[in-house]
């Protein structure tokens, strides 16, 4: 069957928003809309919104069944997905799954099992990472053949040309229960494309005439992206071949799980401490409207500079609304101290993040960064990455972007750090939608050709081999970590590693250990390392049971696939015959 | 309904055909296949010479009658049978289809019967679409406990710093569901001309009204206009004058 859309879906940690375009007969360029998602702003009413809150609410028995919960294309109502779900996770925070993407890498937890919400025992099925994901992409596809393919299977949704955006830093086992999340969802034709670069697209679609002339060749572009939950840095650098401008993404930053609702939350505990000061007391309710305060505050006070407060007041949860009113206010300096000093420093390149855990930020399972500032993490990229080409502009994406404010005073740490080079600010209008608008947009240069990044895989795969040194015994045999799958690698591309070969025993599992590395670019595949725990990091295990004629023993060697979807996948080749089998990620808890 | 109705004589028509076809090939099948049979059976007994001689020679000339008529009947019969089948099947469904289509054009459509249905309304979800906005509002920016409060008790400043928390709710709360923009893209205080076909639900004339338009005019207030309304879809509910539900947190 034919597509007849492009469709892009920013499936974000915290908001999803759909972005499509339909596919014109002469590849000629399209109108690139957003998809207005139909969801349960309150029980009993549904309205359409751009975006649709990535959080799943499951209605207590008392609640549902009475057709408040139903959608036009859903009568079942024992979870609903978006704005009210949102609204219920500060009310009844146990029968709410948010940032179910953020689970999608955490490796403490095994994450294919039913484990959310995380830490309640109120509702009656729970859902792993992987289900929550596949039904954020349910609703949208329900909603989108709801709209468009009442009689047309060829506009059906999982019929059509999708692309989802990952963070680039989303390790090999995120994106493969990605894919998963897809796969259950029902789609056919997917691509897994990068947030970041996603961004940058949409950069490109509103400068399509004029970004040659914008930026030049031999010069590179940060794209920063900060998120509610995560933030994400890439490095994309501009070429010239044969008189065209190229792009190719030479770097991408560790996944950090730091972002605006980290901020919010630190500017909510600071109007706490003031209102308890003055002996008043918020009951839970109101603390947890004081976070949306907080954000008000954030906006305000960074959009405009003559302020020197923001009010706040806090409305009594009865009927008396006045008298109980709890006034506060955040002043311009305490914000500058929380936000740009807390998680936006001023420092200098060669500063690294301070590794030491505050159990004060660790919250509900998930490992949030021991060092909130951005900035720290920033020069830590740049000066691994960009020494040699440091970028000369800088694409802000995510909300708490939109502060013009934040942008200048991120684009003059940066700019502080290479004082030859000033760095100048790529304008991104509209910060919610533009990772959608750019993943339909690159999925349309797909089809039609334009120009394209040059990408490839984000990170460097490495396995544990042992040593070849003689075994002493009561000390473990040394390792060594082997390349099995280089920066860049292209989609669609496989390597064979022939240097290393195993005798392997059919009718048995075997496994390997698989490290990853964001640092190790220039290793090449086959190639080893010693020495190497300081420098790698363990992701996981890869594994298999070896089917076959029970204590065959077949020389094999290890064969790396980079899909065209973009995940990857590792096989053990016999050299012998042509049999091959596939080794999957483990998914259980790992130890630390 | 005027295409339905096309539809519905269109596929009745096809089923009278061959009905009808079907009818007549078992009907004149039949029919010319007894008569063949019959005619077969004489001509045997003609051309019997045995039976020849029971009836007197004076007869002869009868049977050769008979058996000049072997042929042509061998060779008709077959395409005769098949004109008078086809022919009688397009008769009888001209004849049917034609009783059918004078019946169907006296069926009342639904287009006539429709008004009928538009006046079935649930009283209780036009009230709760009526309140709705209300709702919202209450929600999302408390207006209802703020309207429902005795001013004249509190002092501005514990005014103030209620309403910047209410103001920001409401408008918040509008927004999702309605754009509003100033009906005049004339500024206040400017002078207009009102023109002679002016639209009497988009301007409001004031003061010294004499004569017929056009007519001069300052701009005393620009107007509002809703737009990009997006319309919320509401469930019926048992009750819509629970404009919100208490709350009650279980401990």
């Amino acid at each position: 069957m034919n597509a007849n859309y492009l469709i892009g879906i920013d499936l974000g940690t915290s908001n999803t928003a759909v972005s499509y375009a339909k596919i014109t007969e002469n590849d000629e360029k399209p109108e690139f809309k957003i998809f207005e998602i139909p969801q349960i702003v309150r029980p009993g009413e549904i309205l359409s919104r751009p975006l649709l809150p990535s959080f799943i609410y499951f209605p207590d028995e008392n609640e549902k069944n009475r057709g408040n919960f139903s959608l036009p294309w859903k009568e079942d109502e024992t979870f609903i997905v978006g704005e009210y779900a949102r609204k219920r996770s500060s009310e009844m925070p146990a029968r709410v799954i948010s940032s179910a993407k953020s689970w999608l890498c955490n490796n403490h937890v095994k994450r294919d099992d039913k484990i959310l919400p995380w830490d309640s025992d109120q509702v009656s099925e729970k859902f792993s990472p992987v289900r929550a994901q596949a039904e954020i992409l349910n609703h949208i596809k329900n909603a989108w053949n709801h709209k468009f393919s009442d009689d047309d299977d060829n506009n059906s949704f999982i019929e059509q040309n999708i692309t989802v955006t990952i963070p680039a830093s989303f390790d090999a086992v995120a994106r493969e229960l990605t894919l998963k999340a897809c796969n259950l969802c029902g789609i056919k034709n997917l691509t897994l494309m990068e947030e970041p670069q996603a961004a940058f697209y949409s950069w490109l679609l509103s400068n399509e005439e004029t970004w040659r002339k914008q930026i030049k060749k031999d010069e590179s572009v940060l794209v920063c992206d900060i998120g509610g939950g995560t933030s994400d840095f890439t490095l994309i650098r501009v070429f010239e071949t044969d008189g065209n401008l190229e792009l190719e993404r030479t770097a991408v930053g560790n996944h950090l799980l730091v972002g605006g609702d980290n901020m919010d939350l630190s500017i909510s505990y600071l109007i706490n401490s003031k209102i308890s000061a003055t002996g008043k007391k918020l009951d839970k309710w109101q603390l947890r409207s004081l976070v949306n305060k907080a954000r008000d505050a954030k906006e305000e006070l960074l959009s405009d500079k003559t302020k020197e407060k923001y009010e706040i007041s806090v409305l009594s949860r009865g009927m008396k609304l006045i008298s109980g009113t709890i006034k506060s206010e955040v002043l311009s300096s305490e914000l500058d101290q929380i936000v740009k000093n807390g998680f936006f420093p001023q420092c200098s390149l060669e500063e690294k993040p301070v590794n030491n855990r505050k159990t004060g930020l660790m919250e509900a399972g998930l490992n949030y960064e021991s060092d909130p500032a951005i900035t720290r993490h920033l020069a830590e990229f740049v000066s691994n990455f960009a020494s040699n080409f440091f970028p000369s502009y800088i694409l802000f994406n995510g909300g708490v972007m939109k502060s013009k404010e934040l942008r200048n005073h991120i684009t003059q740490t940066v700019s502080s750090w290479n004082e030859s080079n000033e760095i100048k600010e790529l304008e991104n209008n509209n910060s919610d939608i533009s990772v959608a608008l750019g993943a339909c947009y690159y999925s349309f240069i797909k089809l039609s050709g334009g120009i394209r990044i040059k990408s490839g895989l984000n990170k460097t795969y490495y396995i544990e081999v042992s040593s070849s040194m003689p075994a002493i015994p009561g000390i473990p045999a040394p390792t060594k970590a082997l390349c099995v799958a280089p920066f860049g690698m292209e989609e669609g591309s496989l390597i064979k590693i022939e240097g290393k070969k195993y005798m392997l025993t059919l009718g048995e599992d075997v496994s390997f250990n698989l490290f990853e590395s964001s640092m190790g670019k220039d290793d090449k595949a086959g190639e080893t390392i010693e020495d190497f725990s300081n420098k790698l990091e363990k992701l996981t295990e890869i594994e298999t049971f070896l089917n076959g004629n029970k204590g065959e023993m077949v020389p094999v060697v290890l064969e790396t696939h980079v899909t065209e979807i973009g995940t990857l996948e590792f096989y053990c080749v016999s050299v012998e015959d042509s049999r091959k089998w596939k080794l999957e990620f483990n998914l259980r808890q790992q130890s630390n | 309904m005027i295409n339905k109705k096309k539809y519905y004589l269109k596929s009745v028509s096809k089923k009278i055909f061959w009905t009808q076809f079907i009818l007549s090939l078992v009907f004149f099948g039949s029919l010319f296949f007894g008569l063949y049979f019959y005619s077969s059976m004489l001509f045997s007994k003609a051309s019997n010479i045995d039976v020849q001689k029971i009836y007197p020679p004076d007869y002869q000339v009868f049977f050769d009658l008979i058996l000049s008529l072997k042929e042509p009947i061998n060779i008709f019969v077959i395409p005769a049978s098949g004109i008078v089948i086809l022919f009688f099947t397009f008769f009888s469904w001209l004849i049917l289809r034609g009783i059918v289509k004078k019946t169907i054009s006296q069926i009342p459509t639904q287009a006539d019967t429709a008004p009928k249905e538009t006046l079935k309304v649930d009283p209780e979800l036009e009230k709760r679409k009526f309140l709705h906005i209300l709702s919202v509002l209450q929600e999302e920016g408390r207006l209802i406990d703020f309207l429902n409060e005795d001013l004249s008790d509190y002092n501005d400043d514990d005014i103030g710093a209620a309403v910047r928390s209410i103001h920001k709710g409401c408008n918040d709360a509008l927004k999702k569901y309605v754009e509003l923009k100033p009906l005049l893209d004339d500024e206040e205080d400017s002078i207009i001309e009102v023109e002679e076909n002016f639209n009497p639900e988009k301007i409001r004339l004031t003061g010294n009204v004499v004569g017929n338009p056009p007519f001069k005019g300052i701009v005393k207030h620009r107007g509002w206009k809703a737009q990009n309304i997006n319309l919320p879809d509401l469930k019926k509910v048992q009750d819509a004058s629970f404009l919100v539900p208490a709350e009650i947190e279980v401990e």
